[in-house]
């Protein structure tokens, strides 16, 4: 090739770089924006992850609050016409925007609540970028505040007849079919492939890992079962560890299969005397409480256990009639007064070990009976 | 009003077309402008050869050869290839410059500048997408121009120096390239960053120095933590090793290839290219001695050659990285969380598959070391004067043996040799990546309607869509997968708040003794997250 021809291949080439350029910075503005949403969108992936892990059980999984405040939540995440931040922040005399107020909250925790310090800065466990992907994830609530979301999905199966392979255990006689309801079918998969009996006692089987499920829908009613059944965690009875019950049963069970095994589990006990309740719920009996129930609803099992471990706050196991020693150096047997004044006026006393964060607002929110009744659970921990 | 006296009595147009031609001289370092266009013509110089002036006139001339031996110009003969490893590592210094604009080396601010440089500065992207692709690239043209070298004999007397910087220049080549994979501070970047530098952790203890580990690190087996702690300046990789790889990144080791580059170049034009072996008599050189026929001129003839291929390189180098090549950038660096099927960078898989073979000590730093060692000094130990192909038949058998069995030893470092997860964590990965796209993700979000899907009551409805395409995929994959037998898969898809879903993945098998065994992993996936896979000219 001569020197003219080689000019042109080279001419051609550095006018082909700058076109190529051009053309890619043409739509650089459209890239950039594109880009940002990505980058958002997976930070909220990553809150997502760490909020459902270690924040939904106080928070709610929609955020709508059980033991900590709601987050999901209008007052929380939109300012009020003509604000310039959202209730909660003004309410604090927050300085910040929103995005700090979460991320200073998270990090630092929340003295006097049962909310810890996660950021690494302060003692816990999360790095910055961490608790910065959380706030993100909160504030994403914040396009339509309050929504509850999920709820458990439907199985997508045509002609789903078909058993699924039985992994639990080997299949007992002939199966049932699988599309139509039925205590039958409840007790071949109680037995069988859902694995329920491995675990739990029912009319006299012998399952001890979780409670005894004998006329429990005559106690607690279906939908409390059904609630159990999709999420083991939120119910886990007294004596038994949240996180114990696989979390998949919503998942790998149709609503047909869950409600055969309530059906099966509302046949009455072998033998019993009592066939009150049988295919509908057992009234309250009238001014007595289940203080276990009532313990469970307002948020005490989340800090303090029944087994004897530390969690937030003491155990229950052993409690009452023990003598407390507190942070100051006196001590106090634990009689139903000290009790009644530890939960309506936690600051009063603070056993030794433990700070100040329990909620002072259980006086307002547990009526007196309510409170006995828990002192009366508290009683039986022993 | 005086005159010059150099241009009195002589018309305005004259003097204007004299001292224009005269600046252009000055500009070009020699040559005017009527020399310059027969230059470009290819009509042949006058004698004396007017344009050797630039190459004493001229610094960047002045180290290049004023012509060269017609045979050495031809493209085959060397494929340019050394001319191409520099022209990408001034691609590098200058893609370099300008990233270095954006970006801080601190564990806090690391990610979330190449997160701002990428979707906040124009043309940020392009800049991050040829530096990187450039950088690969420079590492693959230095290895083939080794290797060129190595088949032509070229490393023979008087060349055995050339050879040697030349080794010393592939190696800072690939510490450059290893050093820069840390500085995005993504997932990517710190494990691969950890596991090579936790190959050096493998270096032996000299012996009968215990007494000084005991002292410094309270352990007789002292070295490989000292070679750590000196490359990541503590003991896992944080704001310490990011700094020193980023001091390393673009100081150091740019200095130490500049300087060796000219230590290498001056040998170069020094003992000249080396002919073609069947050129001259065995035992000989005569680079040097080019016959006047025989003779390419720089100027302007082969400098256009140069000027044509660096601006198709470009040209490629520019079109790919804007069209084809993205540089991922993966999650923010997790030290708790090692992803799957953690690599080295692709150029260090060699070294990956020795140390799956064996020993630590043995696989990985004596055997590799004494592989440096035994290619540095090539030219010194091969005592055959002859270049030709038909005397070095054993010297050819070992490159080719050598070249295959890094091939082969970089296969073996993949994590699809030896080492594999549990089959159904495998699957999960393959349908949905911790990083970047998988099958699922390429779905487009919509399509992922609420609901459980499961294996082996699923049938979907004609026609299929993507995501029904997909969950045919990840039954046949369940039932055809050897270590899980019995296996259902499920994917379960939530709305779990504004734009963002969950998509669970359970695949329920048997494992080894036909105990019922369960693999269960949640994903979150947000509407607007791309993983580089939508957006595409």
């Amino acid at each position: 090739m001569n020197g003219i021809s080689r000019l042109i291949i080279a001419t051609a080439a550095i006018v082909g770089t700058f076109v190529v350029v051009l053309i890619h910075g043409a739509r650089e503005n459209e890239r950039m924006a594109l880009y940002d949403a990505n980058f958002r969108g997976r930070d909220i992936e990553v809150g997502a992850d760490i909020y459902y892990q270690a924040c939904a059980e106080c928070h709610g999984e929609n955020g709508e609050g059980l033991v900590g405040p709601a987050l999901n939540a209008a007052d929380l995440l939109v300012p009020e016409p003509g604000q310039t931040k959202p209730p909660r922040l003004l309410e604090r005399g927050w300085k910040g925007d929103l995005r700090s107020f979460l991320e200073a909250t998270i990090t630092s925790g929340r003295v006097g609540t049962a909310m810890p310090a996660w950021g690494q800065t302060a003692g816990g466990p999360l790095r910055p970028d961490q608790i910065s992907s959380v706030a993100s994830f909160i504030m994403n609530w914040g396009l339509d505040p309050g929504k509850k979301w999920g709820g458990a999905p439907r199985r997508v199966a045509i002609g789903g007849v078909e058993p699924a392979p039985a992994v639990g255990q080997e299949l007992l006689g002939e199966a049932p079919p699988r599309d139509v309801r039925s205590a039958a079918l409840g007790r071949y998969l109680f037995e069988g492939p859902a694995g329920c009996g491995s675990c739990h006692a029912f009319n006299g089987t012998t399952g001890t890992v979780g409670p005894d499920l004998t006329n429990v829908v005559a106690e607690k009613g279906r939908d409390y079962v059904r609630d159990s059944i999709v999420n083991p965690d939120r119910t886990a009875s007294a004596g038994h560890a949240p996180g114990a019950m696989p979390d998949v049963f919503e998942f790998v069970l149709t609503d047909i299969e869950i409600e055969s095994i309530i059906d099966y589990l509302e046949t009455p006990e072998a033998g019993g005397e009592s066939l009150i309740g049988v295919g509908g719920e057992t009234p309250q009996p009238a001014g007595e409480l289940d203080g276990q129930e009532v313990a469970q609803g307002a948020g005490c099992l989340a800090c303090h256990s029944v087994d004897g471990s530390t969690l937030v706050g003491p155990t229950w196991q052993g409690l009452f009639g023990s003598t407390r020693e507190f942070e100051d150096g006196s001590t106090a047997v634990a009689d139903e007064t000290y009790l009644h004044q530890s939960i309506v006026d936690p600051s009063a006393h603070i056993v030794k070990g433990f700070s100040d964060l329990m909620p002072k607002n259980f006086g307002d929110m547990l009526s007196e009976d309510e409170i006995n009744a828990i002192i009366e659970y508290i009683k039986t921990l022993q | 009003m005086s005159v010059s006296p150099d241009v009195r009595g002589r018309s305005a147009r004259d003097v204007i077309a004299e001292k224009a031609d005269q600046t252009f001289t000055r500009i070009t370092a020699g040559i005017p402008w009527r020399e310059f266009r027969r230059m470009l013509r290819g009509d042949p110089p006058g004698r004396p050869n007017p344009r050797l002036k630039p190459h004493s006139e001229s610094f960047w001339l002045h180290i290049k050869p004023s012509y060269y031996h017609e045979s050495v110009t031809k493209f085959a003969h060397t494929f340019r290839l050394g001319l191409l490893s520099t022209y990408l590592f001034f691609v590098e210094v200058i893609t370099g410059l300008l990233l270095m604009i954006w970006y801080a080396p601190t564990p806090e601010r690391a990610y979330s500048d190449m997160i701002r440089l990428l979707s906040n500065v124009p043309m940020g992207q392009l800049m991050r997408d040829v530096h990187r692709l450039a950088a690969e690239a420079m590492v693959v043209v230095v290895v083939l121009h080794m290797f060129r070298t190595y088949l032509t004999g070229s490393y023979k007397k008087p060349r055995q120096f050339t050879w040697l910087t030349g080794v010393v220049l592939l190696a800072a080549t690939l510490f450059l390239s290893f050093s820069g994979y840390l500085l995005p501070w993504d997932q990517l970047a710190f494990w691969a960053v950890t596991i090579g530098t936790s190959m050096a952790e493998a270096s032996p203890t000299p012996p009968g120095t215990g007494w000084l580990g005991q002292a410094l690190f309270g352990k007789p087996d002292w070295t490989g933590q000292f070679v750590n702690l000196i490359l990541r300046g503590s003991p896992d990789i944080g704001a310490s090793g990011l700094l020193r790889f980023y001091l390393l990144h673009v100081f150091f080791l740019p200095l130490t290839v500049i300087f060796f580059f000219f230590m290498h170049y001056y040998k170069v034009v020094h003992f000249g290219i080396s002919l073609p072996a069947s050129e001259e008599e065995v035992g000989q050189d005569t680079a040097n001695r080019v016959p006047a026929d025989r003779r390419r001129y720089y100027l302007m003839d082969v400098a256009i050659d140069e000027i044509a291929l660096l601006s198709v390189v470009t040209f490629i180098l520019v079109a790919m990285a804007a069209f084809f090549y993205d540089a991922k950038l993966e999650h923010i660096a997790n030290p708790l969380k090692t992803p799957l099927h953690t690599t080295a960078p692709w150029y260090f898989w060699w070294l990956q598959g020795m140390l799956k073979i064996g020993d630590k000590v043995l696989w990985g730093v004596v055997l590799p070391t004494l592989f440096v060692i035994i290619v540095t000094i090539v030219p010194y130990i091969d005592y055959n004067p002859s270049r030709r192909g038909k005397d070095r038949k054993i010297a050819l058998f070992l490159g080719f043996v050598v070249a295959s069995a890094l091939i082969v030893l970089s296969y073996m470092g993949l994590p699809l040799y030896a080492v594999q997860s549990p089959p159904a964590e495998e699957v999960v990965q393959e349908f949905m990546p911790e990083e970047g796209v998988g099958p699922i993700r390429e779905i487009p979000w919509a399509e992922l309607e609420v609901g459980i899907y499961c294996t082996d009551t699923f049938e979907g409805s004609l026609p299929y869509s993507e995501f029904e395409k997909v969950i045919f995929e990840f039954r046949d994959r369940i039932e055809s997968d050897p270590g899980l037998p019995q296996g259902v898969g499920c994917i379960k898809v939530e709305a779990v708040a504004p734009q963002l879903k969950r998509i669970t993945f359970q695949i329920d098998y048997r494992d080894k003794d036909g105990k019922p065994a369960q693999f269960i992993k949640p994903f979150y996936f947000h509407e607007n997250s791309l993983y580089w896979h939508e957006f595409q000219f």
